[in-house]
């Protein structure tokens, strides 16, 4: 047996077996639908190996799918593969049919979304479409058709929804890999600036009754943690799921937000990934057309947003040096200025102070966790960029112990 | 004659950057992005395959220190736990002792104590020494993050990589 066989062999994560999987499940409680999926994702741990998906199969599970949902024969064409995202994998396409009336015949350029066999952000689809409908006419956001939520037509669970123009990278500096530290230029950001913090804004206070469309999500109680709780446990499970080595910090800092979680004084939509390079726009006007990557959205604290979008991982130097601009927009405390003044809530600096703890260990969690786990299990479309991106983990382990280090005096 | 690793990845990188790359030049953004990464992968490789025996043996010499301390602590409250991480110590140390060891081999004992470690930082909760033991294990953890960085700067996805030292200055004795 070589070295590195043993090491594999004493990895008792690889193959997960029923007891394993029910412990964790027992030990760290999370949202429902979480559950469903984390547990989905162990399941599918003993299959096979992740194999390339042919282009042809998905156009035609996607055909099949949306001649069920629509009752008749639609034909697809010009379908191809689409860059961008370090998770799922997008088919872009033109879908000839009779239009959302059923009236005319028309021809609708799509995107379908789904799954490898497993990813760093392991999430539900129908989650996502629940928050696209929610979010309709609020933000700009990819339109969502259809769903096959239990993979009945394709391989995985997947979803369609509209295409959008637009760009994720100004051509100046395109060379970013998902947008980390993008930077859009004085001219750009001037325009997007704005923008980026009016629609969080808008987000956070969304009419509270189009939250009845997100039946798949658990609905934090105002005054209570336990839904804070619940999502710490959702980072923890992953880690106990996915890492391949223990990081004796990420120990602390759990204990850390279970003991200080803050009770929630205002749910909002929170995004969960809102930052620089998760969103479209038109390099001409400098507006944004659509806001993507909605699949880590919870109802929650939105001071959850607002500290993920100035981490440093996401920012870069002013041009003068006087500073980092968060998400390559505006310095920190000028983006929670006007966020204040655009949402009227209140930007609270001691849950700022929780939530920049918690939106590490879920960087942590994803990075180092399952991020790691992906590419070791050649699971992905994506290994090599999911390889890739492990070497973010220190970097954001290092500032966790600052921050940590402030608490535990 | 064996070829060294060295050059096995440097005729690979220059025919993928000098041949390769230039006849991508129509291919779809997805696959231009991975082709990039696969050469930063490479390259990457290439730089730090000379350390990795040095990187190895002294994360688990951090490691092994930071063991001692842990266990110090929890001693009277976790006699037999103790007593587990002091053995998986020993195994630690025999293998640093040894010369043909494999560099898996020292993760495979590193891992050991690491998870251990976490089980009796979990334990701790609530009791007296909770707090000097969290405070033990950041100051520790903290002080070899630096190099853990430095690691991977040449990925160019650390925020602040004038803060860190090179790998050449960190292994300058090895």
């Amino acid at each position: 047996m070589t070295a590195l066989s043993r090491l594999k062999a004493s990895d008792i994560r690889e193959h997960p077996g029923i007891d394993f999987v029910e412990k964790i499940r027992a030990d760290y409680p999370t949202e429902k639908e979480i559950d469903v999926v984390f547990s989905r994702k162990m399941h599918r741990r003993n299959g096979p190996p992740f194999q390339q998906i042919k282009l042809e199969r998905l156009v035609d599970g996607a055909k099949r799918l949306i001649e069920e949902r629509l009752g008749y024969e639609v034909d697809i064409t010009e379908a191809k593969w689409l860059s961008g995202g370090a998770s799922k994998m997008h088919v872009v396409f033109i879908l000839n049919w009779r239009g959302p009336e059923g009236e005319a015949s028309e021809s609708t350029k799509l995107v379908l979304r789904t799954e490898p066999a497993a990813s760093i952000t392991e999430s539900s689809r129908i989650r996502e479409f629940e928050v696209l409908k929610a979010v309709e006419g609020v933000i700009p956001a990819p339109t969502p058709y259809w769903i096959d939520e239990d993979a009945e037509y394709l391989p995985y669970p997947s979803m369609i929804y509209d295409f959008c123009k637009g760009v994720a990278k100004p051509s100046v500096d395109a060379d970013k890999v998902t947008g980390l530290g993008q930077n859009y230029g004085p001219e750009l950001r001037k325009k997007l600036a704005p923008q980026f913090v009016d629609l969080l804004a808008r987000l956070h206070t969304i009419d509270p009754s189009r939250l009845d469309l997100m039946e798949h999500f658990d609905v934090p109680v105002v005054g209570s943690n336990e839904a804070v709780i619940k999502q710490v446990n959702y980072v923890r499970r992953m880690w106990e799921e996915d890492r391949l080595e223990e990081e004796p910090i990420m120990e602390i800092t759990y204990k850390w937000l279970i003991k200080h979680a803050p009770p929630i004084d205002h749910v909002s939509l929170v995004h969960g990934d809102y930052r620089n390079g998760n969103f479209l726009f038109n390099e001409n006007s400098g507006d944004i057309v659509s806001w993507l990557d909605w699949e880590g959205s919870v109802l929650g604290d939105r001071h959850r947003d607002l500290t993920y979008a100035t981490m440093d991982t996401f920012a870069h130097l002013s041009e003068d040096g006087q500073g980092l601009l968060a998400s390559g927009m505006m310095f920190k405390d000028d983006l929670f200025c006007a966020y204040a003044k655009a949402s009227g809530l209140t930007v609270d600096p001691v849950r700022l102070a929780y939530y920049n703890i918690y939106n590490r260990y879920v960087l942590l969690g994803l990075i180092m966790g399952s991020s790691a786990r992906s590419s070791y299990g050649a699971r992905t479309h994506q290994d090599v960029m999911t390889n890739y991106l492990t070497a973010l983990g220190y970097p954001n382990l290092s500032e966790l112990c600052d921050y940590l280090e402030e608490m535990i005096r | 004659m064996i070829q060294t690793f060295d050059t096995q990845l440097e005729v690979s990188l220059r025919a993928m950057r000098d041949v390769v790359a230039p006849a991508l030049n129509d291919a779809e953004s997805h696959v231009l992005e991975q082709f990039g990464l696969v050469l930063a992968t490479l390259e990457f490789m290439r730089h730090r395959l000379p350390y990795a025996r040095s990187l190895h043996r002294l994360e688990l010499t951090h490691l092994l220190s930071l063991s001692e301390g842990v266990r110090s602590l929890v001693a009277d409250d976790q006699p037999a736990l103790a007593a587990d991480l002091g053995q998986i110590e020993a195994t630690a140390r025999t293998d640093l002792a040894r010369p043909e060891i494999e560099i898996e081999d020292y993760l495979v004992v590193g891992r050991k104590l690491r998870e251990l470690i976490g089980e009796l930082i979990r334990l701790s909760n609530g009791k007296s020494y909770e707090k000097e033991l969290d405070q033990l294990t950041l100051r520790n953890q903290k002080e070899f993050l630096p190099l853990q960085r430095a690691w991977f700067m040449p990925l160019g996805l650390d925020s602040r990589p004038d803060e860190l030292p090179s790998i050449e200055e960190i292994f300058a004795d090895n």
